[in-house]
């Protein structure tokens, strides 16, 4: 498959990345499923709050998971589309409004994004949007690097350190690559690690302000974001950006990538690391 | 490959492109705004919408109360005391920010039993600390109460090395 002059091997059509389009088809559904992912992982990660058994009160949350359910399958029509994130939108920025303080920082990622949709009567369409999600994500890696760096917990590796060995069921996995003095003085593994995250996080940032478009950098770090959110056993963050990525390449989501991000969402309702103990 | 300029394709100027442009300002504004914060220790890092999580360990800041006349010993708090009072302080997300004094209103109005009691309100964050690399919970900011009538109290605290006071009395 050779997009933009940048040759990848073929693989299946279910395991591409990207949707792989045939002559005539409309691009557009593809780049509507991604938003409606993105819409999607913001339910998700509302779930615990307002499904907990103290907050639940059946005709309510019966309702909203209805109009929710109505909003998102509207979202992938084409003459819903702009509506359905609207009416979306006004639930999502009023709860958002009323507790604001709580809001964890995917949310936040969402407030600067979705709702801007509602600017185009055919947002998908819109290379102004894609262009403004680009440009916002790349300006999010680019603070998150410079939040680690302030931190100084990633290049002295004294992060990943912690993790592997008072993390979560996931976030302990490199323990193994280093003994118990790592938490002495962080062994170069860790030091590798954290380095390496940073120097990602840079480089991806750079890249999306730059403008650069190969399907191959998108595979990566759509693959890169992936393995984050398994390893912070977080897949909310991870998944709202892998859905505006899609929109901000015009490549749109392919629904292999949607069945993941998917099943993904269903298992961080209760943890990743909870399911991998479970099946083990 | 191909590579383009933000915003590459020009065609005028129409209100969307400006109020777009307006947002990646604002935003980038806002996350450097919010690294200072950081850096001055004001707030939480994984809170505010500053792409800070996973830089440090959480704080989960948590609350300890304990009866003054007895030192250290704990009044047993529900989940519901915890909430009300960590969503009353905007879940202590703002580092340097006293213990308000509606949260303690609200706090004794729920719980008539401790009234008249001299209370001590310790809240607690879990730090990373180093030598070796580890998590601690610590005290971060504390506050008394002392009765000075049947339902007016004084109030005392320390928190970012500043000296609060103030006087409150309960709500109907």
């Amino acid at each position: 498959m050779s997009v933009q002059g940048l040759t990848i091997p073929r693989l299946p059509d279910f395991m591409m990345p990207v949707p792989v389009v045939r002559a005539g088809e409309d691009i557009g559904k593809y780049v509507r499923l991604a938003l409606m992912t993105a819409m999607l992982s913001v339910c998700f990660e509302r779930i615990p709050d307002e499904f907990k058994p103290e907050n639940f009160h059946w005709l309510f949350s019966t309702a909203l998971a209805a109009g929710a359910v109505v909003a998102l399958g509207a979202t992938l029509t084409e003459k819903y589309s702009r509506i359905a994130v609207a009416v979306f939108c006004v639930f999502f920025l009023y709860d958002v409004a009323g507790d604001w303080a709580a809001q964890a920082n995917h949310g936040w990622l969402a407030v600067w994004t979705i709702p801007l949709a509602m600017l185009f009567a055919k947002w998908w369409e819109q290379p102004l949007y894609a262009d403004y999600l680009r440009i916002t994500l790349g300006i999010v890696m680019l603070g998150a690097a410079a939040q680690k760096l302030l931190a100084g917990t990633y290049l002295d590796g004294s992060y990943i350190a912690y993790l592997s060995y008072f993390g979560s069921a996931t976030e302990n996995m490199f323990f193994v690559l280093c003994s118990a003095d790592t938490l002495n003085k962080p062994c170069g593994w860790h030091k590798f690690l954290g380095t390496f995250i940073v120097l990602w996080q840079i480089g991806v940032g750079l890249l999306l302000l730059a403008g650069v478009r190969s399907l191959l950098f998108l595979t990566v770090e759509v693959g890169f974001l992936l393995g984050a959110g398994l390893y912070a056993d977080e897949m909310n963050f991870q998944v709202l950006n892998i859905a505006l990525l899609c929109i901000a390449f015009r490549v749109g989501m392919s629904y292999g990538l949607f069945i993941a991000c998917g099943a993904l969402l269903l298992i961080d309702i209760h943890s990743i690391g909870k399911f991998v103990q479970y099946v083990l | 490959m191909s590579y383009e300029l933000p915003f590459s394709k020009p065609g005028g100027w129409p209100a969307q492109k400006v109020i777009l442009l307006g947002l990646i300002i604002l935003h980038a504004a806002w996350i450097v705004f919010h690294l200072t914060l950081v850096s001055r220790e004001l707030i939480n890092p994984w809170k505010l919408g500053g792409y800070g999580m996973y830089t440090t360990v959480h704080p989960k800041p948590g609350l300890i109360v304990s009866d003054s006349r007895f030192g250290s010993f704990e009044i047993p708090l529900t989940d519901d005391d915890r909430d009300q009072i960590a969503r009353e302080n905007k879940y202590f997300i703002f580092r340097c920010q006293p213990l308000t004094v509606a949260s303690l209103q609200t706090f004794l109005k729920n719980n008539a039993r401790l009234v008249g009691v001299p209370l001590r309100f310790i809240v607690t964050e879990q730090k990373m600390l180093r030598d070796p690399i580890r998590a601690e919970l610590l005290p971060h900011a504390i506050l008394e109460i002392r009765w000075t009538g049947q339902s007016t109290f004084d109030y005392a605290g320390k928190v970012c090395g500043k000296i609060f006071r103030g006087k409150s009395e309960l709500k109907p």
